[in-house]
């Protein structure tokens, strides 16, 4: 055997995920839906680790309407990462520094639960064989999914697809820029006892404390200009002409904890990452070009507010008041 | 012909091209994860973007370029999250072969500049002038690339 069959044939035996193809062809498919959903064929984003946030978008997949129920959890957050196998984020979960929460927002036939949020180091499964090395402060959030009438989640919930996704949003910054397709997001997902559990693991949201950070629950992926908008005073909310369900849990993170350069880094490195290259066929061969996602959406006049979001964090004003929970049962600002 | 978007068309352009783009950014990122993170993208890429082409060909080629690319940015970011540092050398990466085979060890441990032309001229079957298309580089340059990495192989594996 020479060298290049032994190359093929090595090649050959790199074992990858054995439902690779199933859930591309799945994943795909929903975005093509997605994207049809949207008016004059406007560009849908998806970013790094959606094959891991899909799922999660799926599962949070349901009806809104504004009523307040209580709670029904049956597992801790901290046991939903026990449950997971994230032992370093159940130990997260336990630490001081972990704020329950409970905030429950009806949806429909369904009712999500904000949990419980915390912040730690550990690394999840997902973080990849390249990330063994890496230590950086982390978010986590834990919600829980039940059923509003009491009745239990299907056994097969947790294979649901319908188009709703949950994101951080950032005061002052576009969702088409910071969200959970470039927060190098991981989401997880268990169910127990009839309640379907989802663990958020997020870039540091508390850099941004300073902003006012909040968890964006809306119909579809992408989280554009037709769903979001930034309003003068710096709030980011959902866009006026954005008539899908909705839900918004503000997450209280201590101001003291912002790390605007930190904030500053993080969105340099998001704006170098996130630009995508494409290859023009040409009479001559092909040509290059690069497109800043950032510049790929359309952007709705109708919608979104010029001049109000900034690149420069420090110009982001601070909301008026950010304890005030938006849950945008009434239209944004 | 399958028209774009339908799901024909998402199931044919992941059953023809899904394993060959996956052993593209393997052979750049070297983690088998990340290959289909990267992978996943690029194919997102083509679906929202409804991106056409003129032949399968040309499809088969936009998709290895823009695997390429995607997985060199994967890499140039890990580079950062792991050094600190912003032009760290991407190149320091150790190869891991998950096969544990020797040959995919060593061509793996070469610089990537050399392991994508030996990838896609060995693998996948391209000639020098069809890789010099994909990766913009001229004939020349993918055929010296070749042969250095063929003399550093036959060192390296004696």
């Amino acid at each position: 055997m020479d060298m290049r069959e032994k190359y093929i044939e090595e090649m050959d035996s790199v074992r990858f995920s054995e439902g690779f193809e199933r859930d591309t062809v799945r994943l795909l498919r929903q975005a093509a839906a997605s994207g049809s959903e949207h008016a004059k064929g406007e560009t849908v984003m998806f970013r790094k680790k959606i094959y891991k946030i899909a799922a999660a978008a799926a599962a949070i997949v349901i009806l809104l309407s504004g009523t307040v129920y209580a709670a029904r959890v049956l597992l801790t957050p901290s046991e939903v990462a026990q449950r997971l196998g994230q032992t370093g984020i159940a130990q997260a979960f336990d630490s001081p520094g972990a704020v329950t929460i409970g905030e429950s927002q009806t949806f429909g036939d369904y009712v999500l639960t904000l949990d419980g949020i915390a912040e730690g180091k550990a690394l999840t499964s997902a973080a990849g064989e390249m990330g063994t090395q890496v230590k950086q402060d982390r978010s986590y959030a834990v919600f829980s999914l039940t059923r509003a009438d009491g009745t239990p989640m299907p056994d097969d919930c947790l294979y649901d697809a319908m188009p709703f996704t949950l994101s951080p949003i950032v005061n002052g910054i576009e969702p088409w820029r910071l969200s959970i397709f470039s927060l190098d997001a991981c989401v997880m997902r268990t169910a127990s006892d009839g309640t379907e559990y989802i663990l958020m693991d997020t870039e540091n949201l508390a850099i941004f404390a300073d902003k006012g950070v909040r968890i964006a629950v809306y119909e579809g992926l992408s989280p554009g200009p037709e769903i979001f908008a930034v309003y003068p005073g710096g709030t980011t909310d959902f866009a006026l002409g954005y008539d899908g369900q909705r839900a918004m849990f503000d997450l209280p993170l201590d101001p003291a904890k912002a790390d605007p350069d930190a904030a500053r880094e993080l969105l340099k490195s998001i704006d170098e990452d996130y630009t995508d290259y494409f290859i023009i066929s040409t009479e001559s061969g092909y040509e290059d070009k690069t497109v800043s996602t950032y510049d790929s959406f359309e952007i709705n006049e109708d919608n979104f507010v010029p001049g109000t979001a900034s690149d420069e964090l420090d110009d982001i004003p601070v909301p008026d008041d950010r304890t005030t929970p938006t849950t945008a049962t009434q239209p944004a600002p | 012909m399958y028209s774009f978007g339908s799901d024909e068309y998402i199931q044919r352009i992941v059953e023809v091209h899904s394993r060959t783009l996956l052993r593209v950014a393997y052979n750049i990122v070297r983690s088998r994860e990340e290959s289909e993170d990267i992978v996943q993208d690029v194919l997102l890429s083509l679906i929202t973007r409804g991106t056409a082409f003129d032949s399968e060909d040309h499809e088969k080629a936009w998709l290895i370029r823009a695997t390429i690319n995607k997985a060199r940015n994967v890499l140039k970011k890990n580079a950062r999250l792991v050094s600190g540092e912003q032009c760290a050398d991407i190149s320091s990466r150790p190869a891991v072969s998950e096969s544990g085979g020797e040959v995919l060890s060593t061509v793996l441990s070469l610089p990537e500049k050399y392991r994508i032309p030996v990838h896609l001229y060995y693998y996948e079957g391209y000639s020098t002038k069809e890789i010099s298309e994909i990766l913009r580089l001229p004939q020349p340059t993918v055929c010296t690339r070749l042969s250095r990495a063929r003399a550093m192989l036959r060192d390296m594996l004696g």
